[in-house]
């Protein structure tokens, strides 16, 4: 659903930012970009909703490309974006309404939208913090009323640019079960993160150094490269420690991607010993 | 020596329509020379926590001490050193040395002592002499934290407290910062670290608060936590604690892969590994 050509991106202070990317993302694919800071992730992601235009090569979104601006409007449509930081995006008073608020700028009957908010809400695990105001929200419910406020404009695909980075341990785990879920509902998923455990459930990994994509692969076989270390990127312990006892020859079969499955690994294995 | 908190309590826009309630009866003492961790997640009052401990805020009700002097007291500035979130905005110096001075310079140091304690400030950072003439500005954003930090140290202070300081760095970077929080710990100067993760910190620390909508539902060494029931559990401690509850020999108090690899090894191999 989006295609990338040979994009560049040059900054006006003279930063090139992306350095000839090439990317094809299938519709229904839950991909994952990673790389250190600096190394372009978000400033590739915005290009996949025309909020930047390319320098050379182009963007294209479902057949329409970003430098005809009379598709601007429709690219974005299909594509929605969440940022890191919550706070800058609230626009209403209470969550229903800071939900309801897209809808009401398309000029959508109130029945409807009450409807669309109500399924949002209910989608994310909100739908009790409905006449709050997000100001007394936690810092993970407030990406998860963010998330709602995006999936009310029945978007294709959503980019998450680093939504979790500012988040707890639990939080972050409700917010990554609801990117899951979002994907499981059928959308395109893009997520940007320097963590890696958040690629675990992804159907693909891309890892950026420097403007350019220098993995792209499952995330299990990136991990067992060894590779992400090369750029700025750290294994996840638990696969750390999944990967040793695989290189060593103690486990076989497949790496063991979260705890629950290294641990029913080892425990089958001691028991056998 | 110490800094001492009792029942604090502190609302932003106090009497306003917009009263936010931050911190709510925190009671904490924090010794000369203690490596701690203050977690929570954002918006549970950390940073507001931080501010009470040097006087930039003050208590609505309760008491925030330092070595016994009340923090509304000037004097308390010079021994507390504090690191915010974004040191990009602590940074005002034309060059990197006058950035650094400027601490020690308000307290009243003066000529070759001031130069003194500026060298050593960078040595500790590991910041190059050769940059001291360089604008703040023009280094990267890696290196403006260093520079803020030595900024911070070359006063001197008796407790460091960092602000999400490991926020944006990368993997090798954090290890960097960790070494060098290490090292002046055991100079004798107490760190405080603020961090809305717990992992990377905990093996550091010598104990941990944690902080939930402006109140501490914890306080303990990292081996009281491990051992707590139904709190977040890094996932190193937590295989090794699942093994262990069911009934395997192997140590728990484990946040080092190899550590970790090499108990469950032994136990899978007892002969194989002690030969090694
Ligand atoms: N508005 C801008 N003007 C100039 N340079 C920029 C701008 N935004 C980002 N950059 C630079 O472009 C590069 C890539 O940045 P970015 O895409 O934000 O990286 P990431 O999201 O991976 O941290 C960095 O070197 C950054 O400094
Ligand atoms: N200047 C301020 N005015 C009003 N409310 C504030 C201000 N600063 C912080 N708060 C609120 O106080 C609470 C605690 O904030 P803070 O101490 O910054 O949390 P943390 O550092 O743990 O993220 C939050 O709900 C935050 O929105
Ligand atoms: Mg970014
Ligand atoms: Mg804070």
């Amino acid at each position: 659903m989006i295609q990338i050509n040979d994009l560049s991106h040059r900054f006006p202070n003279g930063n090139l930012a992306l350095d000839s990317v090439n990317l094809n993302i299938k519709k229904g694919e839950f991909v994952v970009i990673a790389g250190r800071n600096g190394s372009g992730k978000s400033t590739l992601v915005r290009h996949m909703n025309a909020l930047l235009l390319p320098s050379s090569g182009n963007v294209i979104v479902n057949g329409m490309g970003s430098s005809d601006q009379k598709d601007h409007w429709d690219i974005r449509q299909a594509v929605s974006m969440v940022f890191q930081n919550p706070d800058s995006q609230f626009v209403g008073m209470t969550v229903e309404e800071d939900v309801a608020f897209g809808l009401e700028n398309l000029g959508m009957a109130s029945d409807n939208i009450r409807e669309s908010v109500d399924r949002c809400l209910q989608f994310a695990g909100l739908s009790e913090y409905s006449k709050t105001s997000p100001i007394h929200l936690s810092g993970g419910q407030k990406q998860k009323v963010a998330i709602a406020s995006v999936l009310a404009m029945y978007p294709e695909c959503i980019i998450f640019d680093e939504v979790t980075s500012m988040l707890d341990h639990a939080s972050c785990n409700d917010v990554m079960d609801l990117i899951n879920s979002v994907h499981k509902a059928g959308k395109t998923v893009i997520h940007v993160t320097h963590r890696l455990e958040e690629a675990t459930t992804a159907d693909r990994l891309i890892v950026m150094d420097a403007g350019r994509i220098v993995l792209d692969d499952t995330p299990s076989n990136i991990f067992l490269s060894g590779k992400v270390s090369d750029f700025g990127l750290e294994l996840p312990p638990i696969i750390a420690l999944a990967k040793k006892f695989k290189d060593s020859g103690i486990l076989q079969g497949y790496l063991a991607l979260s705890k629950d499955e290294l641990l029913e690994d080892l425990c089958q294995l001691i028991l056998k010993t | 020596m110490s800094i001492d908190i009792k029942n604090l309590i502190f609302s932003y826009n106090r009497s306003t329509s917009l009263e936010k309630h931050a911190l709510n009866d925190v009671s904490l003492s924090i010794k000369k020379g203690d490596f701690v961790l203050i977690s929570g997640e954002v918006g549970s009052g950390k940073s507001t926590l931080i501010k009470h401990m040097n006087g930039l805020l003050k208590p609505c009700s309760g008491s925030v001490e330092v070595d016994g002097i009340p923090t509304h007291k000037k004097d308390i500035r010079s021994k507390v050193g504090m690191l915010f979130q974004f040191p990009q905005k602590q940074l005002f110096g034309k060059t990197v040395d006058e950035d650094i001075s400027f601490g020690p310079a308000n307290f009243g140091i003066k000529g070759n002592q001031l130069k003194k304690q500026v060298h050593e400030a960078m040595d500790l950072m590991f910041l190059d002499e050769s940059i001291a003439s360089v604008s703040p500005f023009d280094l990267s954003g890696g290196q403006m934290r260093l520079v803020a930090m030595a900024g911070v140290l070359a006063s001197k202070p008796d407790y460091l407290i960092l602000d999400e300081p490991a926020s944006g760095l990368d993997a090798k970077n954090r290890k960097i910062l960790f070494s060098i929080l290490k090292k002046l710990n055991s100079k004798g100067i107490s760190i405080i670290v603020v961090s809305h993760q717990i992992s990377d910190v905990l093996p550091l620390v010598d104990r941990l608060f944690l902080i939930d909508s402006g109140k501490i539902v914890f306080k303990g060494s990292p081996d009281e936590y491990l051992r707590s029931t139904n709190l977040y559990l890094p996932d190193i401690p937590w295989i090794m604690k699942e093994l262990h509850d069911r009934g395997f020999d192997v140590k728990f108090d484990i946040f080092d892969i190899d550590e970790a690899f090499y108990e469950v090894s032994s136990l899978l191999n007892p002969q194989k590994v002690d030969e090694q």
